[in-house]
This record gives structure tokens, C-alpha cells and sequence, in this order.
């Protein structure tokens, strides 16, 4: 039998519901009897609550809200119980989000941490590093509640939503209601063609937005490539120092259709903020999932993305959606997208990190949108747990060994690298006589474990990575500039350096 | 929780090379930094914001990672 574990804190949802959280418990009981009837085992363990962890050979955490101990309970669980899927249930106030070392904060990005749910999809133990979970392996997504809420009615009435999904025609999922800032208009265009085959209803911003047509909003499949910021619940376009409001949680309640799925490359498209911290206004993914959204992908912070060609946030969102329409549950399409992502790349930067790290599933993992074409033996109960199990165990390998075939960049500490005058090298490389007064961050490339050790027996060439080196620096804007002009004159360099030489280098231009 | 905070307004950029990488308003205190937004207002150009730019701010609202959501504020004298 397929099997779902479903996590969540007894003491912090009778904290947070006082004495209706038994409402909410009677609608885990609905979801799981509903479970039940679809042949998924599912079962509640409360991570503060030792009469929930019969047969699990684990102690209950003793402070819910310490993302260490419930890290490493969930680990407990998960090796006692190797459930199928594991829905994480309720929002960072209930089971805390794991708060990652952001590589980026040094150069200037404003996430001091990266909160994530990638930790409890992979083995390995507790850790603020990100570099250490770039092997997941287990299917994560999270049914999560109102952040600071003490009124239960959302999250039993998702509870209800997640209850009595249905299958969902294929066909449905070819039209994309898809919108992005105008000036990643070309990068956003490549991506949907990538999901969907064109791109020929994309909407941009300015002019279009935030006001949408019924028959708009019922699209099954919603692509969104925009500005967000934290605790706000729009999405903004540009068009140079245009920021219009493109999409606007207040104006979608009740035009969701039961079945979208979301993919949101937007800054904190799937923060989970306090609504008191908007005027009460709950995020723009709560409002999907409140209106019957069967999964909202998307960033808990700041996110990277190229404006011509796609990378970092487009990568993943692309892989997540045509994952779900090749008919994966949602769950197991954020672990392959997680996969596909470590696999496409060469080298893990620090952007890529903070790309894994920061795009988490929002909706409960067992759920499978597009109905599947696989046909199971008539009269044998397990056929179709023995067709998930296969996938387990092949998603499990993948996790696993695409970690041991890439190279990750790591910071060089203080003193550890003499850049030799390398801000001005950059600037004259580049042209940017400004980088020579810049902070340059450098990071070491680490030879990748498969290949760790080999180059003394075979391909010495192929794996001299003891001198790699990125660099990344801020080439600050003109003073003389003001204004508009000003913005426009920032920009990323990101330099490769080989054998001591500068051998590449990109610059990322102000958007 | 609503907080006070006493600081000077400027503009930086912010978050360079990323999708929210823009030049915003901020508001400089004691050896923090905060970017600064109107609740409700919009997060990437707010005119009103842009009109303090250069003033000493008494400054109430909320503190949101590395955001100042403002609900209400006061101009100081230089």
C-alpha cells in the first residue's frame, strides 16, 4: 500500500486554535479516511506528541518550534515509517521552515537566511548549510495554514480541498495562464514554449494585469515570472522604473478553479507572512490554495533569473510543470525538478544553491493533477504501491548519485586566497573601471565526491578542479547618475578564473 | 509588533543581480539597515518614499527580515 506521513505539532496548532483545534483534527480524520478509499495508508504523527509514535523508534522533539530537533525527528520518522510522501501540515508556526545560510548575503542580497522545506526531503542531518542538501530524495510538500491565525476555517476547509481531489484531464492542462514583467518578456517566452509548446498568450506587465477575465483565471496551469516582495500580496510588472501591480491576491478569491497548479518564479511568491503584516491580506499562494489549488510552487525569498534566456528560477519552475504533466504527483514533481535542476548543472554556484534551496511545494505531495495512463492488474490491491515504490526507489538512486557527479562553490574564507589585485584585474578584463573599487567574494570549486581521488589513477586533466575559482562582484552604479540611469548602470560580474586566469566571465545588468 | 526606529533616508541598491535588484529606499540607523515600504504601498517605486529621500525619519511600523514596513512616520529636524 501507498503510504503518507502527515507531520504536524500537537502543542503549537492548540496554541495557535485553542479550543477549536479540534476542528482541525476532525478534518485530518476526513483526510485521511479520504486517503483511505484512494489506497494511500495515511497517518498523523505529531512531532511534540510521544502517543503518535507507536513503532517509531524516535523520541518526540521538546520544543516544536526548534528547527534542528524537527529536523531530525522527521528524520526519525522518515527511516521508521519510509512513507511514500511526507506532508508537512501547517504553515512556519506550526512545523518551522528550515533556515539556511543564504551564499549571497555577503554580495548584497537582502535574505540574511533561506527558509526551506528542502532539508526534510533529503538524508542528510540537520544543517544550516545549503550545499549539504543537494540530494533530495523524498517527496515533501506542505499543507500549510495561515501564518499568526487563530481562526482554523482556512486550513479545514483546505484540509477538505486536499480531501476530495479528482484526477484531472490532460487536456486541461494545455491552455497556461501565463504572465511575466515585460522586461523578462523573452526569458519567460522560451520557458512557457518549454512547458506548453508556445507562448502565444503571454501576458505582460505593463499593460496587462491585475484585473483578469473568469475564463483567465480558470486555466488550470498558471505561470508567473514577476516582481514580488515580502509580506505583500501582489506580483509586480516593470518596464523600467514601471512597477505596476500585475496580479493581486484580493482580486482572485473565488475565480480559482479546484485543480490549478501554480508555478511562481516571483521574490517570495510562497513566503508564508503573517497577514497582519499586509493589512490582513494573505499571500497571493494561500489565496490559490484557499480557492482549490492542487499545489503552488514557488520562493520563499529573493529569486535569480536571467532576463533573455533561462536559468536559475525558470529552470525549476519549467521542470516542476512538465512534471506534473507527464502525470507525476505534485509532490514527487517538486523532487524531480529539485533532481533534474543538481543534474543540469556543472558547477553549483551560489545562485543555483540559493535556487534549490529556496522553491518549496505548498499543497499536499500525494495529489496527481493529470490522470495517469498506467493501467494496474484488476484485483491486486498493491499493484499500484508497487508502481510507487519503483519510482521511490528510482528517484531515490537518482538523488544519490547526481550528488556525487557535480562540483559545488564554496567560499574561500579571509586570508586563504590572494587575489592578486583582483578587483583590478576584473576591471580591466570587463571594462568596468568601478569593479576595481568593488568587494569581490570568491568561491572554491570542489572536485566532485565521484571523481575525489581518481585523477591520480586516470583523466588528471578532466579533473583538476584544485584551482577553480568564481568570483562575484557589485559593480556600484555612477555617482554622477541619478534616477532611472542610475538603476541601469548596475550590474553582477561573475568571473571564472582557471590556472590563475580570468578564463569567463557574465554580467547580470539591473532589471 | 510595532516598533520606533530613528534613521536617516537614502537610496541604495538592493539585492543586486537578482530578480528584485533595484535601487530602494532606505532608512539608515545605528548600525542597521532597513529597506523601507509603505504598507500597502507599492514595494519597487513609491513617489512619497522617494520625497523623504535625504531626511532624518522617526519611523513606526514593523520589521520584516530586512524590511521596514512603515505605518506611520514623522520628519525630524536636520
Amino acid at each position: 500500500m501507498v503510504m503518507k506521513v502527515i507531520i504536524s505539532s500537537s502543542s503549537l496548532l492548540t496554541a495557535k486554535y485553542g479550543a477549536r483545534s479540534g476542528d482541525v483534527r476532525n478534518a485530518i480524520d476526513f483526510l485521511i479516511q479520504a486517503d483511505q478509499q484512494r489506497g494511500l495508508d495515511s497517518r498523523l504523527v505529531l512531532l511534540d506528541d510521544a502517543s503518535s509514535f507507536t513503532g517509531i523508534p524516535a523520541s518526540p522533539v521538546t520544543d516544536a518550534t526548534n528547527p534542528t530537533q524537527v529536523k531530525t525527528c522527521v528524520d526519525a520518522i522518515y527511516h521508521a515509517l519510509e512513507p511514500d510522501y511526507i506532508a508537512i501540515l501547517g504553515s512556519v508556526d506550526v512545523v518551522p521552515h528550515q533556515p539556511l545560510d543564504n551564499p549571497l548575503h555577503a554580495n548584497g542580497d537582502e535574505d540574511a537566511t533561506v527558509p526551506s522545506d528542502l532539508p526534510y526531503a533529503c538524508e542528510h542531518q540537520a544543517s544550516n548549510d545549503p550545499a549539504d542538501f543537494l540530494a533530495p530524495t523524498r517527496v515533501v510538500g506542505r499543507i500549510a495554514d495561515i501564518t499568526g491565525s487563530g481562526d482554523p476555517q482556512y486550513l479545514v476547509d483546505l484540509l477538505h480541498s486536499v480531501a476530495t481531489w479528482q484526477p484531472q484531464q490532460p487536456d486541461l492542462y494545455k491552455s497556461c495562464f501565463s504572465l511575466t514583467a515585460k522586461v523578462w518578456e523573452q526569458s519567460s517566452a522560451l520557458n512557457v514554449q518549454a512547458v506548453i509548446g508556445n507562448a502565444d498568450d503571454l501576458q505582460t506587465s505593463p499593460a496587462a494585469g491585475p484585473s483578469w477575465t473568469p475564463a483567465e483565471m480558470q486555466r488550470r496551469l498558471h505561470f508567473i515570472n514577476c516582481h514580488g516582495a515580502s509580506a505583500d500580496y501582489h506580483f509586480y510588472g516593470q518596464d523600467g522604473a514601471d512597477y505596476p501591480v500585475a496580479h493581486d491576491a484580493s482580486r482572485i478569491k473565488g475565480m480559482i478553479e479546484a485543480g490549478t497548479i501554480v508555478a511562481a518564479e516571483c521574490c517570495y511568491g510562497a513566503e508564508l507572512y503573517d497577514p497582519a503584516l499586509a493589512d490582513g491580506n494573505p499571500g497571493i499562494c494561500s489565496t490559490y490554495l484557499a480557492g482549490g489549488a492542487y499545489a503552488f510552487f514557488g520562493s520563499t525569498t529573493i529569486a535569480y533569473g536571467p532576463a533573455d534566456h533561462n536559468a536559475n528560477a525558470d529552470l525549476i519552475c519549467q521542470y516542476f510543470l512538465r512534471s506534473i504533466l507527464a502525470g507525476a504527483s505534485t509532490g514527487r514533481a517538486a523532487l524531480e525538478a529539485r533532481q533534474q535542476y543538481v543534474r543540469a548543472v556543472s558547477t553549483v554556484e551560489p545562485t543555483d544553491l540559493k535556487t534549490l534551496a529556496q522553491f518549496n511545494l505548498l499543497g499536499d505531495p500525494s495529489i496527481q493533477p493529470v490522470e495517469s495512463p498506467q493501467t494496474f492488474a484488476k484485483g491486486l490491491a498493491h499493484a499500484a504501491g508497487y508502481a510507487v515504490r519503483a519510482r521511490r526507489r528510482s528517484l531515490f538512486a537518482e538523488g544519490l548519485t547526481a550528488r556525487q557527479a557535480i562540483s559545488v562553490a564554496r567560499p574561500v574564507q579571509s586570508g586563504e586566497y590572494d587575489g592578486g589585485g583582483l578587483g583590478a584585474r576584473l576591471a580591466e578584463l570587463t571594462g568596468e573601471p568601478r569593479l576595481a573599487e568593488s568587494e569581490i567574494t570568491t568561491f572554491a570549486v570542489e572536485e566532485p565526491p565521484l571523481t575525489a581521488g581518481m585523477k591520480a589513477l586516470w583523466a588528471p586533466r578532466l579533473s583538476s578542479f584544485s584551482d577553480e575559482r568564481i568570483h562575484i562582484g557589485l559593480v556600484p552604479p555612477d555617482p554622477a547618475l541619478t534616477g532611472v540611469a542610475r538603476t541601469a548602470g548596475i550590474m553582477v560580474v561573475v568571473a571564472h578564473e582557471e590556472g590563475g586566469e580570468i578564463i569567463s566571465w557574465k554580467k547580470l545588468y539591473a532589471r | 509588533m510595532s516598533v520606533e526606529r530613528y534613521g536617516t533616508v537614502t537610496q541604495a541598491v538592493v539585492s543586486p543581480g537578482s530578480k528584485s535588484e533595484r535601487q530602494a529606499i532606505v532608512l539608515d540607523t545605528d548600525g542597521q539597515r532597513y529597506v523601507l515600504r509603505r504598507r500597502g504601498g507599492n514595494p519597487f517605486k513609491d513617489t512619497v518614499l522617494d520625497s523623504l529621500v535625504g531626511k532624518k525619519l522617526r519611523a513606526v511600523g514593523d520589521v520584516h527580515g530586512s524590511s521596514f514596513i512603515l505605518t506611520d512616520w514623522s520628519e525630524l529636524d536636520a
